[in-house]
């Protein structure tokens, strides 16, 4: 197995969970999956073609996020603005966070999930949404602020 | 605590734990794409079918060997690269040109179909499409753990599992008793499914299966349990065990105290992990060994290239038991070593040497790129107790290929492309 082959099973088998849980909001928990198991297959086949700009794990998450477009029965681009899906959180385990993670704007709502569910850094969510570090900075505080404000208040109660 | 910890905590449970990784689907994926794009390409249509006659009753088919439809050559290409690099001894010796397709079996994600080609010992070797293969000999090998009291000859019942969440999802295998006229796998909850297999002829001599276990039966309280070759008597002619694991030994995510994603048993307690050892490698790769008090009173460890959770009562009899994480930069040497281990010397080809000094237990180190290369490869690692005095050797074979990374892979044969 080449160097590459052996990096990106290497990346499957530590970051696994993460891709799951970062492609969930996209396509729901259950098809992440397939998603997940669909991306390294295309990044495997087409690992040449990585040519070493910005780090693996970011070039296999933008692979993962074309999967998992395509496999929406919407709109075929990766628009922001409309791509959050939020069906499988687990609301009857902490309804109040699961409300304010509801009420997040759908793009807010995205990084939140690439930060805290996929354990992605600021760096790595700008490079895979295509946005600029700055922009991912300042969608999570500002997540960051909304969700924490729901927990005061829950704890006020 | 940061507002940042507390909301990564208050969070993690709003999703469940993600399903068990399967890099073995990644690669069964890889290798259907490119069997469709060369299909595609050379615009070629495979309609051999195999016609399996039913034979001995229901579920048992027959295959004359001689008549079946010899393999193409992309799958004798196949066949001849599953023992390019193998290891000393472990050549499996097959006969790719000789190979065949045996039979098709529809599984809910299409056919699969079954290639056999025999090895000069007088075994053989498979291929699933899509699914799994392997070799086989025929006779069992000396180092074969004895069986546990309830299975029986399962040397004779080969069986390769696929598992979600604890359960079997798919089973395959061959098969050695010629007796048998059914194969059943039985669940927990006391019901049993057939399972069809087909028999080929000498020199093959052997039935392969390939089942799915319908979706009621992946369950808890439902699951596979094992798996029977019954004789025309009713009797079992061999039979082997499905491991059935406890809900808290099913591998999920879990974060180490410094906030590294780990995938470890339930029954693991990761949030009382303590960190043994640590170092940063050249290539600037922080590793570290944990290990983690266990719900039940034992004990697991974890590092970046792998864990272990020994079973309870479990003491380690030899002095050290080591193992090299290879492959791929950095290259790691993890020693598990008793207390009367006091060091842990390592000697390479080139004769320059090495000793780490193990604690708690475990004693690890990076094998450093200038020990990549044939000829500077660690061939030797020496447990010594405080006295100097050897307690145990272990040798590391420096011949294998794929072992150590290189710049540039190259055909080690039959266009398998390796590392030398």
């Amino acid at each position: 197995m080449d160097d590459r082959a052996q990096a990106l099973e290497d990346l499957y088998r530590s970051r696994y969970a993460s891709f799951q849980r970062g492609l969930a909001p996209i396509v729901g928990l259950e098809p992440a999956r397939d998603v997940v198991q669909e991306a390294f297959a295309r990044a495997f086949r087409e690992r040449r073609k990585y040519r070493g700009e910005g780090t693996l794990e970011a070039w296999v998450w933008r692979i993962a996020f074309r999967v998992a477009i395509g496999s929406r029965r919407g709109p075929r681009d990766l628009d922001l603005d409309s791509v959050v899906e939020v069906g499988h959180l687990r609301d009857e385990r902490d309804p109040e966070l699961a409300a304010a993670i509801r009420a997040l704007p759908p793009r807010r709502r995205l990084v939140v999930f690439l930060h805290y569910f996929a354990d992605l850094p600021y760096r790595e969510i700008a490079e895979v949404l295509g946005i600029s570090e700055g922009t991912v900075a300042a969608s999570l505080a500002q997540a960051r602020a909304a969700l924490l404000e729901s927990l005061v208040e829950e704890e006020v109660r | 605590m940061t507002e940042d910890t507390l909301l990564a905590e208050r969070l993690a449970p709003l999703v469940d734990a993600p399903a068990a990784p399967d890099w073995g689907d990644v690669t069964r994926r890889v290798r259907r794409a490119r069997r469709r794009r060369a299909l595609t390409t050379a615009l070629v249509v495979v309609a051999a079918v195999v016609v399996a006659a039913p034979a001995f009753g229901l579920g048992r088919y027959a295959i004359d060997w001689l008549s079946a439809d010899p393999a193409p050559d992309r799958v004798q290409l196949d066949f001849a690269q599953l023992g390019v690099g193998a290891p000393k001894g472990m050549d499996p010796g097959i006969v790719p040109n000789a190979a065949r397709k045996v039979t098709v079996v529809t599984l809910s994600d299409g056919p699969h179909t079954l290639w056999v080609a025999p090895t000069k010992s007088g075994g053989f070797c498979v291929t699933w499409t899509g699914l799994w293969g392997g070799c086989r000999s025929r006779k069992a090998p000396a180092a074969l753990p004895s069986p546990g009291s309830w299975d029986l000859r399962p040397w004779d019942l080969g069986m390769t599992l696929q598992q979600e969440h604890g359960a079997t999802t798919r089973l395959g295998g061959s098969l050695l008793a010629p007796e048998a006229v059914r194969l059943v796998v039985d669940y927990e909850d006391g019901a049993s499914d057939e399972i069809p297999f087909t028999w080929v002829s000498p020199p093959i001599d052997a039935a392969f299966y390939a089942f799915e276990i319908p979706t009621e039966h992946r369950a808890f309280g439902h699951r596979a349990t094992s798996l029977r070759a019954v004789d025309a008597n009713g009797e079992d002619v061999a039979r082997a065990s499905i491991p059935t694991p406890p809900p808290d030994e099913l591998l999920v995510p879990q974060r180490l105290p410094d906030g590294t994603s780990v995938f470890l048993p339930r029954k693991a307690l990761a949030a009382k992990a303590h960190r043994v050892t640590q170092l940063t490698t050249e290539n600037g790769t922080h590793v570290a060994v944990w290990t983690l008090p266990t719900t039940d009173g034992g004990t697991c460890y974890v590092y970046n290239r792998g864990s272990g959770c020994p079973p309870l009562g479990y003491e380690q009899t030899e002095p050290m038991a080591a193992s090299l994480a290879s492959g791929s930069n950095p290259i790691l040497l993890l020693a598990q070593v008793t207390p009367a281990v006091a060091s842990v010397e390592l000697r390479y080809e080139d004769g320059s040497t090495g000793r780490i000094t193990p604690t708690d237990g475990f004693a690890l180190t990076e094998v450093r790129p200038e020990h990549y290369p044939r000829g500077h490869r660690l061939k030797l690692v020496i447990a010594l107790d405080r006295n100097g005095r050897e307690l145990q050797r272990q040798t590391f074979d420096t011949s294998s290929t794929g072992t150590y990374p290189c710049e540039k892979p190259v055909d080690i044969g039959k266009g398998v492309m390796s590392c030398p």
